[in-house]
């Protein structure tokens, strides 16, 4: 398992899915400043300063990035039809399958640190260097955010492991993609819409797990908005079919 | 003597497509080169595919070093290093960190990697991007990523495509190499005469089935019974009816040349001695090898 999530980082270097991960992280980061900016210019707390950063990238970024994410790992092996040569490589199914997954979680929350890192450091240097975001030269509540980062992680995994599936089984790059924009797209339009069983789909966590910001009523499981727990069930249930998918054509 | 890989009855055929494996029984021994030989379209590659277990077969089974396919992988990948049809590559790596992903996924040192550049040739490009290499470079970097882990078996499925006269001398002399270590090689080409000199082996595949195989010594026997002589001579006309009322088979060439059959070298005086006898003048004759298409093409004729 080890050497298969190895040779998936040296794979990444220079590859289209680690710029993504990289600027697009970057770009997430100076926006959201930027919003930050404009929209408060008497200043702001830490509190809100992470509502523009999560609500922003809970929106549309996440799901987006996952799925352009999953499409791009995989669609380096299907392009070179270097699934071929990977199956007649001494490493079992599990560890090649689990490999992928395990890189692509891996480069997931890389990006996400990385944009942690980034907001408290632009958050930072606006509360020294504006006049009125005096307030974010305070530290922010580090358990308010450390729980971000770990609901940010389980909103995702459903689509993480939905979409490892789909990039494994559709070799056209194309394919996965539409049906993750299509899934999102419905998703949104129903969120619009108030569906009250939102939470049942894979692509609502990332939308709605920031439920302290968000107005709509959501159903909650232990403290949690229940579609990040669903996330989880997806994340499992669609990783375990997936393997079996991959060992019947094996 | 003991087969590296085979294959027992074997049936595999396109829903929409051409057969295949027709009942195949292949047999690679130990040690050989074995030059796998079919026109475009033959079903090399498909066959190729079969062995290595990335094709499941419709009936019958293959055999990697002894062992059923579906239990001996992928353990037994270990000892198997593959050159596919088209080279394949991530396009965004150098070759040295190409050939790292590789080596990284069989936990092979740094120094299979600088060997293999080596004996490849590709030392020189080792920093350059995949994206940008030329199509032969691309497929000595299949052959270096093959070579790596020192396999027992080499699977060859046209390895020459695409390179240039000296990168088909450097295969021809990685396959030598190979083979005097003791090393087994199945290599697939459409281009018969590349394979002449280097097979110990042949497998003459057509419509699923395999027209012939065996050792050289096998197909060279094949061979002698398939020889011919080409004479030009004063009067074609009356040698052709004359070596024909001896039982000769003979086809009159159109440059008035004749092909006379013969089953050996001896053969040749005695025609001489027949046109002598009927006093038509002898310009010329020259004994006709066949080569491994004229083999190729007469054993798919009568098939």
């Amino acid at each position: 398992m080890y050497r298969s999530i190895l040779a998936e980082w040296q794979k990444a270097k220079g590859s289209m899915a680690l710029w993504l991960a990289v600027l697009g992280t970057v770009f997430n980061v100076l926006l959201f400043a930027g919003v930050a900016l404009v929209r408060y210019p008497g200043g702001l707390n830490w509190s809100d300063y992470l509502a523009i950063h999560y609500q922003g990238i809970s929106t549309m970024m996440l799901p987006l990035f996952v799925i352009i994410l999953c499409s791009l790992v995989h669609d380096l092996e299907h392009r070179q039809g270097h699934w071929e040569l990977l199956r007649t490589s001494p490493v079992s199914p599990a560890a090649l399958y689990m490999g992928k997954w395990i890189f692509m979680l891996q480069l997931f929350v890389f990006a996400h640190l990385m944009f942690v890192v980034g907001l408290l450091g632009t958050g930072f240097a606006l509360g020294w260097l504006v006049d009125g975001f005096s307030a974010l030269r305070q530290n922010p509540d580090w358990s308010e955010l450390l729980r971000l980062i770990g609901l940010t992680i389980a909103s995702v995994l459903g689509i993480l492991s939905l979409h490892h599936w789909l990039s494994l089984a559709f070799p056209r790059f194309i394919v996965p993609l539409t049906f993750g924009i299509l899934g999102f797209v419905l998703t949104l339009l129903l969120q619009n819409g108030g569906w009250e069983y939102l939470w049942v789909l894979p692509y609502a966590a990332p939308l709605e797990y920031v439920r302290d910001w968000n107005k709509l009523p959501q159903p909650d499981w232990w403290g949690i908005y229940a579609g990040v727990w669903t996330s989880l069930a997806y994340g499992v249930i669609a990783l375990i079919g997936g393997y079996l998918w991959f060992l019947s054509k094996w | 003597m003991q087969h590296v890989i085979n294959t027992e009855s074997m049936h595999f055929g396109f829903r929409k497509g051409p057969l295949i494996a027709n009942g195949l029984n292949l047999e690679i021994p130990e040690g050989s080169v074995y030059g796998l030989i079919g026109e475009n379209g033959a079903g090399k590659s498909t066959l190729i595919r079969l062995l290595l277990g990335l094709c499941k077969p419709q009936s019958g089974s293959v055999h990697l070093f002894g062992k059923p396919l579906n239990e001996a992988r992928p353990l037994v990948f270990q000892r198997v290093g593959l050159v596919l049809e088209h080279p394949r590559a991530y396009p965004h790596l150098t070759v040295r960190s190409y050939l790292s992903v590789m080596a990284t996924y069989r936990q092979l040192s740094e120094v299979r990697i600088d060997r293999a550049l080596q004996d490849t040739q590709l030392g020189g490009v080792a920093g350059r991007k995949v994206r940008q290499l030329s199509t032969g470079q691309k497929q000595r970097l299949a052959l270096a990523q093959a070579m790596m882990p020192e396999p027992d078996v080499y699977l060859l499925d046209e390895p020459t495509n695409g390179l240039d006269p000296a990168g088909i001398a450097l295969v021809r002399s990685l396959l030598r190499r190979w083979h005097k270590q003791g090393k087994t090689i199945l290599i697939s080409s459409h281009q018969l005469s590349e394979l002449e000199g280097l097979c110990t082996h042949f497998g003459l595949l057509h419509q699923g089935e395999l027209v012939f195989q065996g050792s050289r010594e096998k197909l060279t026997l094949r061979k002698q019974h398939t020889l011919s002589v080409s004479l030009s001579c004063s009067e074609p006309a009356k040698a052709a009816d004359t070596l024909r009322e001896q039982f000769w088979e003979v086809t009159v060439l159109p440059n008035d040349h004749l092909r006379v059959q013969i089953k050996s070298n001896s053969d040749s005086s005695r025609i001489a001695d027949v046109l002598r006898a009927a006093e038509i003048e002898l310009y010329e004759m020259q004994i006709q090898r066949p080569r491994l298409e004229d083999i190729f093409l007469s054993l798919t004729k009568t098939n």
